[in-house]
């Protein structure tokens, strides 16, 4: 094992393939922060030249660069304009965006970017320590399992919805309809497309994202002809958002495991893991209330979370040879191309190969990071721009990342149409974060219990995994309410005392 | 008071949408629309559970409502129109695409709004021009985008 | 003097339209496609099989098309393949710039019909495609005993949709060779399936990916059990054809023009179209430039890299040929297939009034 990792290493260090992979950093970085060019067009048009490249360290050096490191810099848009560069910081802008309007944008972005960093570390290493037990445990989970799972994503909508229960429940039952959009495979029947082709693959979420979230703030900046941030003092913040990452490491390594789970389980995709971390910071965290005002924590766990989730996504592709969504679909292709023969061999006569992509996944977070830092500066400054030099801009930016979606027209008027509801919800003290986890995990909450139904009839229920993974659940949801009401008593004995 | 009557019709639209949902889906297979009409069905009941709060909060007329808990508080707009001078200005940046195309209106519109809320000529210039290049570089030459027709083609060289 | 001038006035002129007309000629011999880009259009997004195709293909043909035009790839995904059939049916201008890759499920989509469906794949001239080889159907080798077993717990048979092609094997199978089957569909993709049979949640499912099931078989996970193909693969040579492993019990008439219908032609895969009424000679121009690139050998490397050793490419007549006669299939014969999936649970999809 440890020539193998001696090896992997060696080869990833030469200067060729630290030349693809600073390029790989770059292009990953750009695509990150742009929001649209989604990693699956850049890594098709990519695979091109890919394919043409005999030296496999050469192309895990460029494309796993690419794709590790596209969650590091779309903190930028979440934290700077409320907007998602990816699917990856959804979750930070809800802690993220009240930053930046403090003035503070500039401890929330080096925070993201170090809890990135060390997030992607720690999915490496989930990647690197489970290596012998990563069939068993991807065998172990079938559908009544990722049932399970999505039933922990319900409870996060209750958490979510705050103070506002009923009102939640709705955004997340509103979610679940619009996802539901399109072919529905065990019946063959389209829903809710009215005929409409467009409709037939389903609304996509960035879709939803941006006009729920990217609008509405951008209509404050506008309406308000204010710029996003006041205060002019920031520059002090850098220093303290990497300090604070280090203040909150147990939370960082908690959010990190998470989202290492979540990449590695296929059953979920990839766009719930900073919100499961969020929403778990939020349940087990002292002190909630600041929780979506400008809580640095909320950056953290959602940052750590994404970058994790990558490494985490490598297992089933590298193990199974089963691409655990688009991009690492696009990966495999680029991989078996030159010779990579995913499968049992990676662990057995190919180990120097996967050793290779869990060092690439440590340095090309390495070189994201810098790149990141060195740029948050000048970048952080446009808060304080003022209002009409920045609303054309994230209008535009907006506009384009919703056309790249489909590069259909009626991509804009599904962007409009919520940009309208999140405009409205937001007026009317709807919460907005429980609408787009009933989009992502509606889907698959109903097509598990129908999978485990068809296939089990009831008996799913008694399997080890399920109960064990409901005691779990259960747990998760009393947890934070006895420890609220503990809290609640302490703090108010000690209000009598005094 | 104004804003407590616009409650009220929001989730009156929610449920409707709700409503509207179940009422499509009652003709599906079973296997479609189970988790649709049981969903659907609760949330007609927190619909109308939401409904009598809206209804207590205006007649009560007591302190606005806090704002939901992960959200900051939405600013006041200010100006007698409020937020609807920057809606026309969305509305009319989506009928531009649609009828001189993306690459034309999305420049156009940056000019226009840069230079008309007070920012200097070469500010404008600038951004615009960076949107530009953006649209065609990235989008036009390296992801050869199918831009959609504008329908007004005959203004478009 | 004065005629001096005159003469050298005319010669001037004449020297004028000797050049004109030589600079005629020259345009004439300039290739039709120099200068000029050929834009592909996807009917997919990035990545998939069609995809795929599209790029290896654009990559090559630009060498053997004379005049070597630059080709672009640009995706129009949605509709299952139907926003960009619709699209080359009614904006696209018959002058060999524009082509598009499509895929069985334009073909399919058009059968089903329905007032979304604007085109007509029948008025479309192919180019050339590939087809990729067909699928491999598997078992669990501890489902196996179970297969001829009416007695025993069905064996379970996964798949995304419950009408890909391959399933028209398991419903004739259960139909005319007894084999003891249930189906469950709903999964979201190859991935999901694949993950599901080595677990056993499922114990039998069928795909393209060679390599996938040589895995699988290789972990004594499952024994292959027939092959969608009409003559035996090269790289499993001792599988079976599904029609050998029916042999005598196959049915004839309507029931075999019903399997014909589902699981359709194997030369049906991923095939490059031009509009209707592009010009005879562009299309012998891009056929011939197509089929050069079929032969080139490090498309052949290529290709066997992305769809596995055994794919194979046709010539655009016929494909042409087969879309018509899969098109033609008469309503008995489909109102068979319907039958046959209602009878074992398996979706029927839309009705269309």
């Amino acid at each position: 094992m440890l020539e193998a990792a001696l090896e992997g290493l060696a080869g990833v260090v030469q200067p060729e393939a630290m030349a693809f992979m600073a390029l790989g950093v770059l292009i990953g970085s750009l695509v990150g922060f742009l929001p649209g060019i989604g990693g699956p067009s850049t890594l098709a048009i990519m695979l091109p030249f890919v394919m043409t490249m005999k030296d496999p360290l050469l192309v895990i050096a460029l494309i796993v660069g690419m794709d590790a490191v596209g969650n590091t810099a779309s903190a930028f848009t979440s934290i700077l304009i409320s907007v998602p560069g990816s699917s990856g910081s959804q979750a930070t802008i809800l802690d993220g965006y009240p930053m930046a309007k403090k003035g503070e944008a500039a401890r929330a972005l080096s925070a993201s970017f170090v809890a990135s960093l060390l997030g992607g570390f720690f999915g490496a290493f989930v990647l690197f320590a489970s290596l012998p037990v990563l069939r068993p445990v991807v065998l172990a989970f079938s559908s009544p399992e990722f049932f399970i799972l999505t039933l922990w994503g319900v409870s996060m909508v209750g958490i979510l919805s705050g103070n506002a229960p009923i009102k939640g429940l709705l955004a997340g039952i509103l979610g679940v309809l619009i996802g539901t959009v399109g072919l529905d495979t065990k019946s063959g029947i389209e829903r809710y497309a009215f005929d409409v082709s467009y409709l037939w693959e389903g609304i996509e979420l960035v879709l939803v994202a941006l006009g729920l979230f990217g609008i509405p703030e951008v209509i404050d900046l506008a309406s308000r002809k204010t710029s996003i941030a006041k205060a002019e003092e920031f520059g002090r913040g850098y220093l303290e958002g990497i300090l604070d990452v280090f203040r909150h490491w147990w939370l960082l390594i908690r959010t990190s495991v998470i989202g290492a789970w979540i990449g590695f389980l296929p059953g979920l995709g990839s766009s719930v893991a900073d919100w499961f971390a969020y929403a778990h910071a939020v349940q087990t965290e002292k002190n909630r209330e600041n929780f979506g005002k400008g809580d640095i924590r909320g950056v953290i766990a959602s940052e750590g979370a994404n970058n994790a989730k990558e490494g985490g996504d490598y297992i089933p592709t590298l193990a199974f040879g089963i691409p655990g969504g688009t991009s690492t679909a696009l990966i495999l292709t680029a991989f078996v191309a030159v010779g990579i023969n995913p499968g049992p061999d990676m662990l057995t006569s190919q180990l120097n190969l996967t050793f290779a992509v869990i060092w690439t996944l440590v340095i090309a977070n390495i070189l994201a990071t810098a790149l990141c830092m060195l740029f948050s500066r000048p970048i952080a400054r446009m808060c304080f721009l003022p209002f009409y030099a920045i609303v054309p801009p994230i209008v535009a930016f907006i506009f384009i990342g919703a056309f790249a979606a489909n590069f259909h027209s009626y991509d804009l008027t599904a962007l409009m149409i919520f940009s309208l509801l999140g405009f409205f919800m937001r007026r009317y003290g709807w919460p907005r974060p429980p609408l787009l986890l009933g989009v992502v995990l509606g889907e698959k909450m109903e097509l598990y219990l129908w999978l485990s139904y068809t296939r089990y009839g009831l008996e799913w229920l008694r399997r080890p995994m399920v109960m064990a993974l409901m005691v779990l659940l259960i747990a998760s949801v009393v947890y934070p309410i006895v420890a609220g009401r503990k809290e609640k008593r302490a703090a108010e004995a000690s209000v009598a005392g005094a | 008071m104004a804003r407590g009557v616009e409650r009220i019709l929001f989730t009156s639209f929610i449920g409707l949408v709700v409503l509207g949902a179940l009422f499509v889906a009652k003709d599906w297979p079973i296997r479609a629309s189970i988790v649709i009409l049981l969903l659907g069905s609760i949330g007609v009941v927190l619909v109308l559970a939401q409904l009598v709060l809206d209804f207590k909060a205006l007649r009560g007329a007591g302190p606005n409502p806090e704002p939901p808990t992960f959200e900051v508080a939405a600013l006041e707009h200010q100006g007698r129109w409020g937020s609807l001078e920057i809606w026309a200005w969305l509305w009319g940046l989506f009928a531009a695409i649609h009828l001189i195309g993306f690459p034309i209106a999305l420049p156009l519109f940056v000019l226009l709004y840069v230079r008309l809320y007070g920012g200097r000529w070469i500010t404008a210039c600038i951004l615009a021009s960076g949107t530009w290049g953006f649209l065609y570089g990235v989008f036009d030459q390296v992801l050869h985008v199918p831009w959609p027709e504008p329908w007004l083609r005959f203004l478009v060289f | 003097m004065r005629r001096k001038i005159l003469i050298f006035l005319f010669s001037l002129l004449f020297c004028g339209f000797f050049i004109a007309a030589a600079g005629q000629l020259f345009a004439a011999e300039h290739p039709y496609y120099e200068g000029k880009t050929i834009r592909i259009i996807v009917s997919s997004s990035p990545g998939g099989g069609t995809d795929t195709s599209a790029r290896l293909v654009s990559r090559f043909m630009s060498k053997y098309i004379p005049g070597n035009p630059k080709t672009i790839v640009q995706n129009m995904p949605g509709g299952g393949g139907t926003i960009a059939n619709n699209y080359f049916a009614s904006e696209v201008k018959p002058d060999g710039l524009t082509l598009m890759q499509d895929s069985s499920s334009g073909i399919g989509n058009f059968v089903r019909g329905g007032p979304t469906i604007k085109y007509d794949p029948r008025k479309f001239k192919v180019i050339g495609g590939v087809a990729r080889p067909g699928s491999l159907v598997m078992i669990r080798n501890d489902a196996r005993p179970r297969l001829m077993d009416s007695s025993a717990k069905p064996v379970v048979v996964g798949d995304t949709d419950g009408i890909r092609t391959w399933v028209a094997m398991t419903v004739w199978g259960a139909e005319y060779l007894g084999w003891n089957l249930r189906w469950i569909y709903g999964y979201p993709g190859s991935r999901e399936l694949a993950l599901a049979i080595r677990q056993g949640e499922i114990d039998m499912w069928a795909t393209q990916n060679a390599k996938l099931v040589k895995d699988l078989q290789r972990e004594g996970v499952v024994q292959i059990l027939a092959t969608e193909e009409d003559r035996r693969r090269e790289d499993f040579a001792d599988v079976p054809t599904f029609v050998e492993l029916l042999g005598s019990k196959r049915p004839s008439g309507l029931a075999w023009q019903g399997y014909l219908g589902w699981a359709g032609a194997p030369e049906l895969d991923k095939f490059l179209v031009a509009p209707e009424g592009t010009p005879d000679p562009l299309m012998k121009l891009l056929r011939e430039a197509f089929s050069k690139v079929m032969k080139d050998p490090e498309v052949d490397k290529e290709g066997d890299k992305f769809f596995g050793e055994g794919w194979r490419p046709h010539p655009g007549e016929k494909i042409e040929a087969v879309i018509r006669e899969h098109i033609a299939i008469p309503k008995e014969a489909l109102d068979f297939i319907t039958k046959m999936r209602q009878k074992y649970g398996l979706p029927v999809g839309e009705k269309k009034s």
